[in-house]
């Protein structure tokens, strides 16, 4: 069973005469273990697919489904739990509670997706290992640097087990290295644990770690060139 | 789970230590407040409740010691011996006086109840230390009176231009604004410049008699007079005192409650404008608007409950220190007071946080994107 399902999607954006159509009939399967990367430019409709895909937004026309359940058939409490459960977002800044430790930032995921606590924490403690921050795990995040943060980012949206990630623009903000740190333990754990992800993103750096490269230009979806 | 989400939502340190600082002091403020009325209401209490007499003869149109004008003749109480059922019927006066040590020094305007020497009715209630007037020049006052004036058990003293010596300590006789201070009844009509008038005749009922029936047959025979029992006379002298302060209390705790509300308003809603990207990354991760508000009203909750209780032991440490130094500020804390002020606090607090909690639905998860 497919990880996502977008069928012949259309969304609109803006209200009057500043309407525009940010997706046009997009249609998208994402099984587990891929990675899709979506590119385009700023304004192309990247993050209403994101948004869409996450039933953060409802589509105006067309179907989404998250491992095989029709959001469209669910309220706005069963969509927020099977996003709790089944999704892990990662965004362009960490955005990590500050008031919270970087283990507690992680553990609290966990716990918004259902998970016991002895087993959240087990699991925070396990990818806050496997991701080099164990030492950095009962620090605040502002005392983390920015690549260690985004990476605190990727335990975040993945400790809870999802099926789907979403990532917008992950590396953005981080220089090569941090950059690249951050997308390898994205694609290495996300296939370790059977997750699809989903990226927007136009960081060539990201190339290497997708199973297909799409594009999407005035809300058309297309493979890329 | 909702620890961890609690926690997240605080707002900064700083700002929440001072909201709580500045619920404390309305907790502290509201807590005093209850204190100085319990006190004064166990003052007006304490004297009548205390004084031995089951029925009090009255001028007509006079209920209670506090505002009383009319005066009544010396011998009334002579004709209220003679109505069946009465054992004892001792006058009393009860006069505002002026009294200063012998040496001279501060004065104070004293509430002076005046009474048959040794143990007739209407005398002070049990002493905290010393002895009951045995003489006409002897006289027992209130602790905070004795303070005020700089004297204390065997200090002369000027009451109403009249030498007398102190020889007992009373409490829970502090009306706040003054004090009482008790002696001879002839004592007190010279210092008052009362002859042969008093103000109530305080009537013991004989054993078994019925008290209300007692009541009705004092009625018929002191024409001109008000009868009451010792529970009404206690009842109208609280709600003589409750009438004129009541009102200002609850001002004072209504505005108090106002602040406390403002400060968690003001708290909440920095913590809503200011965490935005970290309120619609929590929203897009499947924290509902109802649970983010439910969290932030217990992170409120617990604010204003621990200002509350940290002002309600500071007033009940205050009030250890006023009696200790400066027992003219009489303060009687409570626990069911405590418990109230928190109660009130904390709805206070929920409404001062329900608005910006409220703003909460404003918030779009598709933020967390745009950050």
């Amino acid at each position: 069973m497919s990880a996502l399902v977008l069928h012949d999607v259309v969304r609109t954006r803006g209200r009057g005469t500043r309407r525009t159509l940010a997706l046009r009939g997009v249609s998208l399967s994402i099984d587990a273990g891929e990675i899709v990367l979506v590119e385009g430019p700023s304004g192309s409709g990247k993050t209403t697919l994101l948004a869409v895909a996450g039933g953060l937004l409802t589509p105006d026309r067309g179907t989404v489904g998250i491992l095989g359940r029709d959001l469209g058939a669910l309220d706005a409490a069963a969509r927020r739990r099977l996003r709790a459960r089944s999704v892990g977002f990662l965004f362009q800044r960490a955005s990590l509670l500050e008031r919270l430790s970087v283990r507690d930032n992680v553990r609290l995921a966990a716990a918004l997706a259902g998970l016991p606590p002895a087993e959240g924490a087990r699991e925070a403690d396990a990818l806050l290992d496997r991701l080099g921050l164990a030492g950095r795990a009962p620090r605040r995040p502002s005392e983390l640097s920015g690549g260690e943060e985004q990476r605190a980012a990727v335990a975040r949206a993945l400790v809870h087990r999802p099926s789907l990630v979403l990532a917008d623009e992950p590396t953005a903000c981080l220089d090569g290295a941090s950059g690249r740190a951050v997308a390898e333990a994205l694609a290495a754990l996300a296939r370790e644990r059977g997750a699809a992800v989903l990226v927007a993103t136009h960081d060539p750096r990201l190339a290497p770690f997708g199973t297909r490269r799409l594009s999407l230009l005035d809300g058309e979806l297309r493979a890329a060139a | 789970m909702p620890g961890l989400l609690e926690r997240g939502l605080r707002g900064r340190p700083v700002r929440a230590a001072l909201t709580a600082l500045g619920v404390t002091l309305c907790a502290l403020l509201t807590v005093v407040l209850f204190a100085a009325h319990r006190s004064l209401a166990a003052a007006v209490r304490t004297y009548p409740g205390l004084a031995g007499a089951d029925l009090w003869v009255a001028p007509y149109g006079t209920d209670n010691l506090i505002r009383s004008t009319g005066v009544l003749a010396w011998e009334l109480s002579e004709e209220a011996l003679e109505v069946a059922g009465v054992a004892a019927a001792d006058p009393i006066l009860r006069a505002f006086v002026t009294a200063e040590p012998e040496a001279g020094g501060q004065r104070a305007t004293l509430l002076a109840i005046g009474y048959r020497l040794p143990d007739g009715l209407g005398g002070p209630p049990p002493l905290r230390e010393g002895r009951r007037p045995q003489r006409w020049d002897e006289v027992v006052l209130d602790r905070a009176a004795a303070d005020r004036l700089g004297v204390g058990i065997g200090s002369p003293l000027r009451v109403g231009g009249l030498a007398v010596t102190v020889t007992g300590l009373t409490t829970g006789t502090n009306l706040l604004a003054t004090q009482f201070v008790f002696g001879d009844l002839g004592t007190a009509c010279r210092a008052a410049g009362l002859q042969g008038r008093v103000s109530f005749v305080a009537v013991g009922a004989a054993p078994g008699a019925d008290k209300d029936a007692l009541a009705r047959a004092l009625r018929e025979r002191l024409a001109g007079t008000s009868v009451l029992t010792g529970g009404e006379f206690v009842a109208a002298n609280l709600r003589e005192v409750s009438a004129g302060l009541l009102p200002l209390l609850g001002l004072l705790v209504t505005l108090g409650l106002a602040v406390a509300a403002v400060l968690v308003a003001l708290l909440a809603q920095g913590l809503v404008e200011e965490r935005r990207e970290d309120l619609a990354v929590l929203l897009a991760l499947g924290v509902s608007p109802f649970r983010m508000g439910a969290a932030l009203l217990r992170g409120v909750a617990a604010l204003v409950a621990t200002g509350a209780v940290t002002g309600a032991t500071l007033a009940a440490l205050l009030a250890l220190a006023l009696d200790r130094w400066a027992p003219a500020v009489a303060l009687q804390p409570r626990v069911d007071d405590a418990l109230l002020t928190l109660a009130l606090l904390v709805a206070a607090g929920a409404l001062g946080a329900a608005l910006p909690v409220a703003r909460l639905r404003g918030v779009d998860p598709l933020e967390a994107f745009r950050s």
